[in-house]
């Protein structure tokens, strides 16, 4: 059984003493997990990110991270995690500069240096601006150098706060698949992002933090089917009156949708649905054109979710 | 476990050093004050020489003034990176990583006690050429180093005071300049106190960069007596106060983390 690499207990953080942004938060997060943080802007992702890198004590609650507590042991527990933080942050010395600096304040020797910036440079795809200023760089380039720094040392955690954003799709898909391999080789991961289909991509587990509060937290498979609602079967159908066909089929006319051509139905049963359109389109002699099954995604969950705390329709 | 090839504070030193290492960088902190000497001990000191008002060759009585300046040039260092590093995200990169505040702090005054050194080694290299026959004695290159460290670690700790409490990049540099010109003409940098109206000569006496440039001189000149003593002393115990309110401010500025 896998290990709790981090507990959290009834965190409560506030900066001002009066509002908490942070609101009894309670996790835990195990060896190797990549653990999803979303949530809106706002919503407390940061200053949780901010507590479990040791950056600020919680107001109130218990952290343990890797067997330490926040409140005594920040330096050891910061001897074995990394950050990407939200913000860039970057030094104004070339690329390759950039990245021996950060490898000696972490303690590595000049050897140990120079081979990993040539194998970051490579898979950061830094190689043709390693003699450039960082300052001459786009920004998407900084947010790759920014990244790129945080692997120049080893570590058991590694907290990556909105990570991708500026970075194009081809290398945001690599940088996906790099910490996928180094989550196979034990590394753990606590992720926030806006993108959802990158926490669909990359999480083992997801939390939805909303209003300082944790409104839902458990695997993907299980957010769907609790908040999924229901999939989506499309059909693009010729030649006939889809309102005719739809009195046809026995389903809750709030779960039917025309538009055009297409028929949209909500269900819980794609399949027998499917059937049920087949035998009917027969009957009136039409003709399934096309026809879609659209999976519960994560951005169902998330509106579902944010939307019974907020009123989101 | 991991290889630490020097010691944290080393590492932030060293860091520091080779991110503040620019051309425009270097040319305040070391080419200014050098520029300074060489300029102002020409145009100054044969205008003086001329009016025969000269007891010593101006080079002789402003490369000490230029070694004590250059403890307040060098102290402004901790104060702007500082700034830069809260602006610019790395303060909040470092403090992820297995260092303190205090480390952190540390760094940035010992750097500029590097910056110091560095800038007085060129000076002391333009006054060998501008000054014949110098020599120093062991007690007054004592003195001198004695003084040198003291006076960044003051400057270097007056300067992150500011930069913890001043809310803005702007404001700060606007108060940073402020306070260099006010700090470096009322002291006995450029020229002696002695023909001074009496307030200003209090206003001299009360500002710390005055003791460093006269304990400076007196290193300079092996002209070393017991006041030196005392003064060095009084330098060391502000310091030490300057220190400790830096570190206060500064632990309580970043609290609330940006």
């Amino acid at each position: 059984m896998k290990t709790d690499v981090i507990v959290a207990e009834h965190i409560k953080h506030t900066y001002d003493g009066k509002k908490y942004v942070l609101d009894d938060l309670t996790f835990n997060i195990k060896k190797g997990e990549v653990f999803g943080l979303l949530g809106r802007n706002g919503a407390g992702k940061t200053t949780t990110i901010k507590i479990l890198t040791t950056l600020i004590l919680p107001s109130e609650g218990n952290v343990n991270i890797l067997g330490y507590d926040i409140r005594k042991d920040g330096l050891e527990i910061r001897k074995r995690i990394g950050l990407v933080q939200q913000l860039p942050s970057i030094e104004f010395t070339s690329v390759e500069k950039n990245l021996d600096i950060y490898g000696m304040l972490w303690g590595l020797s000049k050897k140990e240096r120079k081979e990993k910036i040539e194998e970051l440079l490579k898979i950061f795809d830094l190689e043709d601006v390693r003699k450039k200023n960082a300052i001459d760089l786009s920004g998407g380039e900084r947010r790759r150098l920014q990244i790129a720094r945080e692997f120049m040392h080893n570590m058991d955690i590694l907290f990556l706060d909105e990570p991708t954003v500026g970075l194009d799709v081809v290398m945001r898909r690599n940088l996906l698949n790099y910490i996928k391999k180094l989550v196979n080789k034990g590394l753990t991961i606590v992720f926030t992002t806006h993108l959802l289909e990158e926490a669909e991509y990359l999480c083992d587990r997801i939390t939805v933090i909303d209003k300082g509060k944790i409104v839902a937290i458990d695997t993907l498979e299980n957010l769907k089917a609790k908040y999924g609602g229901k999939r989506t079967v499309e059909f693009r159908i010729k030649n006939i009156d889809l309102s005719k066909l739809a009195n046809m089929i026995n389903i809750n006319s709030n779960d039917i949708k025309i538009n055009d051509d297409r028929l949209i139905i909500l269900t819980e049963n794609p399949y027998d649905i499917i059937e049920a359109v087949i035998e009917a389109v027969k009957k009136v002699n039409g003709k399934i054109e096309w026809l879609n099954i659209r999976d519960k995604t994560l951005e169902d969950v998330f509106l579902n979710v944010i939307g019974e705390e907020n009123d989101i329709s | 476990m991991r290889k630490m090839t020097y010691p944290k504070i080393i590492r932030l030193i060293l860091r520091n050093i080779r991110v503040n290492s620019d051309p425009g960088t270097l040319l305040i902190l070391i080419g200014m004050p050098a520029m300074f000497l060489i300029f102002f001990s020409y145009g100054y000191g044969s205008m003086l020489s001329s009016l025969g008002l000269s007891y010593i060759s101006y080079a002789k009585f402003l490369a000490p003034g230029m070694l004590a300046y250059e403890t307040l040039i060098a102290g402004t260092a901790a104060g702007s990176m500082l700034w830069f590093d809260r602006r610019w995200g790395s303060l909040a990169q470092i403090l992820a990583m297995p260092f303190t505040r205090t480390d952190y702090l540390l760094g940035l005054i010992l750097t500029t006690v590097v910056f110091a050194i560095m800038g007085n080694v060129v000076l002391l290299g333009i006054s060998y050429i501008l000054i014949p026959g110098l020599r120093f004695s062991v007690i007054g290159i004592l003195i001198m180093v004695s003084v040198l460290v003291i006076g960044s670690l003051l400057f270097g700790s007056f300067m992150l005071i500011l930069a913890s409490y001043i809310k803005s990049q702007n404001a700060y540099n606007s108060v940073q300049i402020l306070i260099i010109f006010l700090i470096n003409f009322a002291s006995t940098v450029f020229y002696p106190a002695t023909s001074l109206p009496k307030v200003l000569i209090y206003l001299f006496y009360l500002n710390p960069l005055t003791y460093i440039a006269n304990l400076m001189r007196d290193g300079f000149l092996n002209n070393i007596g017991t006041t030196d003593l005392y003064e060095l002393i009084l330098l060391t115990i502000i310091s030490i106060i300057f220190l400790l309110i830096a570190r206060r401010s500064y632990m309580r500025s970043e609290i609330k983390f940006e």
